[in-house]
């Protein structure tokens, strides 16, 4: 369903994504981890269409999203990595409106907003302005809003920054339940608790090149760590914490504090 | 403390020499001031030379120096207002819609040293009108006196002093406003304002002159002398004004005085605000970004209390309706499908509607454009009655008209211009969906039609009325604004969505230069077009002139007709083609613009083996 082909993005000399190759089907769950700048955000934003591969292309469904962006777009739900939404519209009217632009039906699109309202937990505050919003609300409503067309495809840029721990239980639930109807999902994210846990694949990304992919038995016995945890995998793949900087850092400041 | 002033200014030059075109802005504002300034004092110069030398012949000795101090104290009048209101400006901005607060505050500085960075922050920004007035005011008239070197000390210790008293009256205003408006809708409220002070200075300036170039000297001069009644005393420009004679005298007892009081008062404001900030702080400046509520009387039917369902199901309910609208099949699922879908464009227009409309900012803003428009259009019809006299019967008719358009290009213009980029950080969101560029364009020209619409409207009602027009020519009026309204607003939606900056905060900021006169432009080539079926159709249906432009019935009705296909033509190709254009164009663009400077540090060469550290260490 979300497919990749040698996407490379430059930004000026900084080579941000480097021919990144992905093939993802349907119903899987793909989680794609790196340190931070890495590239992730970038290779998501092309493959939502937002930004153009300098080289590559990049697929949903079968559509090329630079060709058909339409058609791919349609089948697409995006929750971006910030929830930047329109603070003049209360969250039920920006459901409203995003069931517009995916042509969602009338009828059906009444009881889906009500349903999403429900299950994230925001049926009190639908009619509040989306300004007066926590962040984490406004994460959900967010997620909310990517899923009111029912997409085939899902990618989410960090969903569960800024969730409460039942919040961030019923996304999971969601993700999970939808990936069993054969939705894709693509999400990025820093906790890798959530990548080992609910991920079929797992994509690792430093520096805009892909280092490791696959699912964590994979990966294990890629990084040579037989009994490891994701994390001591994704520590070592990436290049591991310097321990010594570390050290050096807070002993540089119990110096300064005598 | 300091180091936070010195990082606001590097941050603040940083934003100016981010781009090339706004580098280039910079300079040219620089340059301006600078031109201005030097302009400011050869004016000032050759006045007061003027004054001294009539004074010398005067009868009455004394008088020049009355009149000079008078001419200074509307010099510093003028330059305290300016300030005042750059200050007023610039405390709302930096106190409360900066988003570097959060930040100070939680930094370990006491709430009063964040409130004295503040003020330097307004004192830096409000000495520019200064800089570019008082003190070239003062140098023109210590060159025409001419004066020692100790007057232009003098008058340099007058202008710094003459910046104290308007950035702390706008601070403190601004800390009491917080107290006494709720924090969140200070923003709005302040935008609103400062808009309506503009305009109201853009009237003054507008009407103001016309009043001045009938009068004659003595007139003039006795004006003068009712400024000074009004002004003395009481008024620190005055104070002011007093301090500079007395330099000029060489009076230092006097000049002390006089500087020193409006330096005390300045003081006195400046303690009082200080006193205010603790007490703003917890009234709610820490929370001035704070957004209200939509006040909805659906809080009645909330749902009942009840307890929530944490997670019941919650995995079935997300997926549970999830499926092929099986039913689209059946003729009814089809005719509901046509009629009750609704499109994208209809709802970006409602969004659009609605973003506007609930955005005091925006509001204020059209507002802003309204009161200029008047102004111009009044100052002008009063210059130009005698010339427009010649056209005749049908005068009523095209000056309506041609009023009528100019209003409603202001208000689509303000209000159009910046409605692309009014997507502001939503953009990518947007851009997700399937929707296209065109789409967009045309569902915001569709959603800002209705805002100018009924503006456009009462424009023509009024305008016709007070041209003594007839009820047909009322009619025709209102035909011609909803004719060619939806064509003018997409002009200006299109011309702004070539070129949009999402990046901006300030509405007047989201369109280029070249999006401007683009929209200039076309409008113009809009309104020719327009003139031309308006006189077509007008002068041979309503004949109003002696000399019908065909003598056969057939061909006159024909022509009229022709001219009224001209003016739908014109607004209904514009509605179609422009977003077309416009939209092609915003497809062309990647949705997330690059930052420049980047990449200087790394270069994204580490691969896997290099670690995340070797890159990033630089
Ligand atoms: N709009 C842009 N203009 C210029 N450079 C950019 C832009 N967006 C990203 N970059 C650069 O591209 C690289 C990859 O950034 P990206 O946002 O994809 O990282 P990320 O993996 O999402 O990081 P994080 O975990 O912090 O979200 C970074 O070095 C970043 O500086
Ligand atoms: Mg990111």
């Amino acid at each position: 369903m979300i497919r990749a082909i040698k996407l490379t993005k430059t930004f000026g000399d900084l080579k941000a994504v480097s021919s990144v190759d992905l093939d993802i089907q349907p119903g899987e769950i793909f989680g794609f981890l790196g340190p931070n700048g890495a590239g992730k955000t970038t290779t998501i934003r092309m493959l939502t269409g937002l930004l153009r591969p300098t080289f590559g292309k990049a697929m949903i469904g079968g559509y090329d999203i630079q060709t058909h962006p339409v058609e791919a777009k349609s089948l697409l739900g995006y929750v971006p990595d910030t929830p930047v939404l329109y603070e003049k519209l209360t969250g039920r009217e920006f459901l409203d409106f995003m069931a517009d632009l995916y042509r969602v039906d009338r009828r059906r699109k009444k009881n889906r907003i009500s349903e999403l309202l429900e299950l994230f937990d925001l049926s009190e505050r639908g009619d509040d302005l989306i300004g007066s919003y926590s962040r984490g609300m406004k994460q959900k409503i967010a997620v909310a809003a990517a899923l009111v067309h029912d997409p085939k495809v899902l990618i989410l840029d960090e969903p569960t920054v800024g969730l409460d721990p039942r919040s961030a239980r019923v996304l999971k639930d969601v993700l999970r339940a939808l990936a069993q109807r054969k939705v894709t999902i693509f999400m990025s994210t820093h906790i890798l608790e959530i990548a080992e846990r609910m991920c079929t694949q797992v994509g690792i990304i430093d520096h805009g090149k892909i280092i490791a992919c696959g699912t964590v038995p994979e990966l294990r016995a890629l990084s040579k760590e037989a009994s490891g945890s994701l994390e001591d995998i994704f520590l070592k793949l990436t290049g591991g914490v310097e321990y010594a900087e570390i050290v050096r850092f807070l002993e540089e400041g119990e110096e300064a504090r005598r | 403390m300091i180091r936070v002033l010195y990082w606001k200014i590097r941050i603040s030059l940083r934003s100016v020499t981010k781009s090339e075109s706004r580098a280039f802005l910079f300079f040219l504002g620089v340059l301006v001031s600078i031109v201005l300034a030097v302009v400011v004092f050869f004016v000032s110069r050759r006045i007061f030379r003027l004054i001294l030398e009539a004074a010398a012949f005067g009868e009455v000795a004394g008088v020049g120096s009355l009149w000079v101090a008078n001419l200074l104290s509307i010099g510093f009048f003028f330059a305290l207002v300016m300030s005042l209101f750059t200050a007023l400006g610039v405390a709302f901005s930096t106190m409360y819609s900066s988003s570097d607060l959060p930040l100070l505050f939680t930094a370990p500085l006491s709430v009063r040293e964040v409130f004295l960075v503040k003020f330097a922050e307004i004192i830096l920004r409000a000495s520019i009108p200064t800089l570019i007035f008082s003190f070239p005011l003062l140098a023109g008239y210590g060159a025409a006196l001419p004066a020692g070197a100790v007057f232009y000390l003098q008058s340099a210790l007058l202008t710094a002093i003459s910046v104290l008293l308007p950035a702390a009256l706008g601070a403190g205003l601004n800390l009491l406003a917080v107290r006494l408006i709720p924090p969140y809708r200070i923003k709005e409220l302040g935008a609103a304002l400062g808009t309506l002070f503009g305009a109201a200075i853009y009237t003054l300036m507008h009407l103001g002159p016309r009043h001045l170039t009938g009068m004659s000297m003595e007139q003039a001069l006795q004006a003068l002398e009712g400024f000074r009644l009004s002004a003395a005393g009481i008024s620190p420009a005055w104070w002011l004004a007093q301090a500079a004679v007395a330099a000029s005298k060489g009076d230092f007892g006097a000049f002390f005085g006089w500087a020193g009081l409006t330096f005390l008062v300045s003081g006195g404001l400046m303690a009082f605000s200080f006193s205010l900030v603790t007490e703003a702080f917890y009234g709610g400046w820490v929370a001035s970004g704070e957004v209200h509520k939509k006040d909805r009387r659906s809080r009645a039917r909330e749902r009942p209390a009840g307890p929530s369902r944490p997670g019941r199901d919650s995995a079935r309910e997300g997926a549970g309706t999830y499926g092929p609208s099986g039913d689209t099949e059946s003729i009814q699922g089809f005719v509901t499908g046509v009629f009750l879908r609704r499109s994208p464009v209809l709802a970006l227009a409602l969004k659009e509607l609605r973003h506007v409309s609930r955005d005091l900012r925006e509001i204020s803003n059209g507002v802003y454009m309204l009161v200029m428009m008047i102004v111009a259009l009044v100052g002008s019809a009063r210059g130009g009655g005698q010339w427009l006299k010649g056209l005749g019967q049908a005068v009523p008719l095209y000056g309506s008209l041609a009023a009528t358009f100019l209003m409603s290009w202001g208000l689509s213009s303000s209000l159009g211009l910046g409605a692309v980029a009014r997507e502001g950080k939503n953009w990518p969101l947007l851009r997700s969906t399937p929707v296209t560029g065109r789409e967009i364009v045309r569902g915001k020209t569709l959603g800002i039609v209705p805002l100018v619409l009924p503006v456009a409207l009462i424009a023509g009602i009024a305008f016709t009325l007070l041209a003594g027009g007839t009820r047909w020519q009322l009619i025709a009026t209102l035909c011609f604004v909803v004719l060619v309204v939806p064509g003018m607003v997409s002009i200006e939606v299109s011309a702004g969505g070539i070129a949009p900056n999402f990046e901006a905060e300030d509405p007047r900021q989201r369109a280029s230069g070249w999006a401007f006169l683009l929209g200039v432009l076309l409008e113009l080539l809009y309104a020719g077009l327009l003139a031309f079926g308006v006189f077509l159709a007008v002068s041979n249906w309503l004949r109003y002139y002696d000399q019908p432009l065909a003598e056969s019935r057939v061909v006159s009705t024909a022509l009229g007709a022709l001219g009224l296909v001209i003016v739908a033509g014109a607004s209904m190709a514009l509605f179609t083609i422009m977003p077309d254009v416009a939209g092609r164009s915003l497809d062309e663009m990647e949705a997330v613009e690059q930052t420049p400077g980047n990449g200087a540090g790394h270069k994204g060469k580490g691969g896997a083996g290099a670690g995340p550290n070797a890159g990033r260490k630089s």
